[in-house]
């Protein structure tokens, strides 16, 4: 056997394939409404990558101007939702996945777990997020 | 001279998987399988609910619901590696019987380690000028604190965004960073936040013991 880590390129193990990379970005609308017991959810897929294929991922938002490392974002916005005529916390799960063999998907997903119609009347955010994807080195 | 603008550069290392593993997992306690390494590896994971791997799935999600309770049914709450084994844990699975979970490791930067190969049959090229690899340029462990919510800051000057992966390490335990929870923008995990400059790693702000973390930052740009 042999110390991989001596060795820049090392044909014993394998590696990981980069085999596209692109952005996807989901822009809520400015406001929305989501019957009680519903989720909105706000997805965009862009053709990229293989089946199978693992990614790096970023999540952006303008919102907070920060690139943060992963797949997952969520955020409990304080009183962003309206229901019955009382405000709100807000939910919102923003996540990337292979939504197909050769597309990767960026979900924005809000819940509403109240019995009533909630409204967001100030929601117009968007997410971006930044994708490498990876052949499996799995064979 | 600009490395991201290589396939391949020998002044930069490639990531050497030196675990591989292809399973099932049922949500029945939370051991994938048992590593067998004298080290803890750094792990990534990828899962889905056919083996064909059609539709895939990675840390903090999975398929939609149309509960506003539980938003994904299952989800993969949390992925680590300890002393022995391979570990995830799933929320929610629901009617699902079992999942299927490819795993992949590397040694950590402190380790210099022989490894058995892992590169599959001769048919399957470990090294092809169609595809790029991603070139590493600097990867290391952080200071190890038990403050919460500290940061550690890693400057990498690239001036530009690089590809890059976290994992923290706490308690025995090596997880895969999945991304970031926050309440009123307020973290409420551990965090990775990269710049044109640094990687900025945020412990969680709910330690009970110390944790540092492990990156590897790529000479390749994010899209």
């Amino acid at each position: 056997m042999t110390k991989p880590n001596d060795f820049i390129l090392n044909s014993d193990y394998a590696t990981l394939k980069n085999d596209a990379n692109g952005n996807v970005t989901v822009t809520l609308p400015a406001s929305f409404s989501i019957s009680g017991g519903g989720i909105a959810i706000y997805r965009n897929t862009i053709a990229l990558g293989s089946r199978g294929s693992s990614f790096r991922a970023y999540i952006y938002s303008p919102s907070t101007t920060y690139n943060f490392v992963g797949e997952y974002y969520v955020n409990t916005l304080l009183n962003a939702g309206i229901v019955s005529g009382s405000t709100v916390d807000v939910d919102i799960f923003v996540y990337v996945y292979r939504s197909s063999p050769t597309e990767v998907g960026l979900t924005v997903k809000i819940p509403n777990a109240y019995g009533s119609t909630m409204t967001l009347p100030s929601m117009g955010q968007s997410f971006t997020s930044h994708i490498a994807t990876f052949l499996p080195p799995v064979p | 001279m600009n490395p991201s603008d290589f396939n391949l550069n020998s002044d930069y290392p490639l990531d050497k998987a030196i675990l591989l593993w292809q399973g099932t997992f049922d949500f029945v306690g939370s051991e994938l399988f048992n590593h067998g390494l004298s080290y803890i590896p750094l792990i990534k994971i990828v899962w889905s609910l056919t083996a064909d791997f059609a539709q895939t799935y990675g840390l903090g999600n999975g398929p939609d619901t149309s509960s506003p309770f539980t938003p994904f049914t299952p989800q993969l709450i949390d992925s680590w590696a300890d002393s022995t084994s391979v570990n995830a844990i799933f929320g929610t699975p629901g009617s699902t019987p079992l999942v299927y979970v490819r795993v992949y490791g590397f040694m950590p930067s402190n380790i210099n380690n022989e490894a058995a190969a892992t590169a599959s049959s001769a048919d399957n090229l470990v090294l092809n000028t169609d595809y790029n690899y991603s070139k590493l340029y600097l990867s290391g462990i952080t200071a190890s604190s038990s403050v919460s919510s500290s940061t550690e800051t890693v400057n990498h000057s690239l001036g530009y965004i690089p590809q890059t992966d976290v994992w923290y390490d706490v308690s025995g335990s090596i997880h895969c960073l999945p991304g970031v929870v926050m309440y009123n923008s307020s973290y409420q995990s551990e965090a990775a936040i990269v710049s044109t400059s640094q990687l900025q790693m945020l412990r969680s702000p709910y330690l009970s013991s110390a944790e540092r973390f492990h990156y590897r930052i790529y000479a390749d740009r994010m899209p």
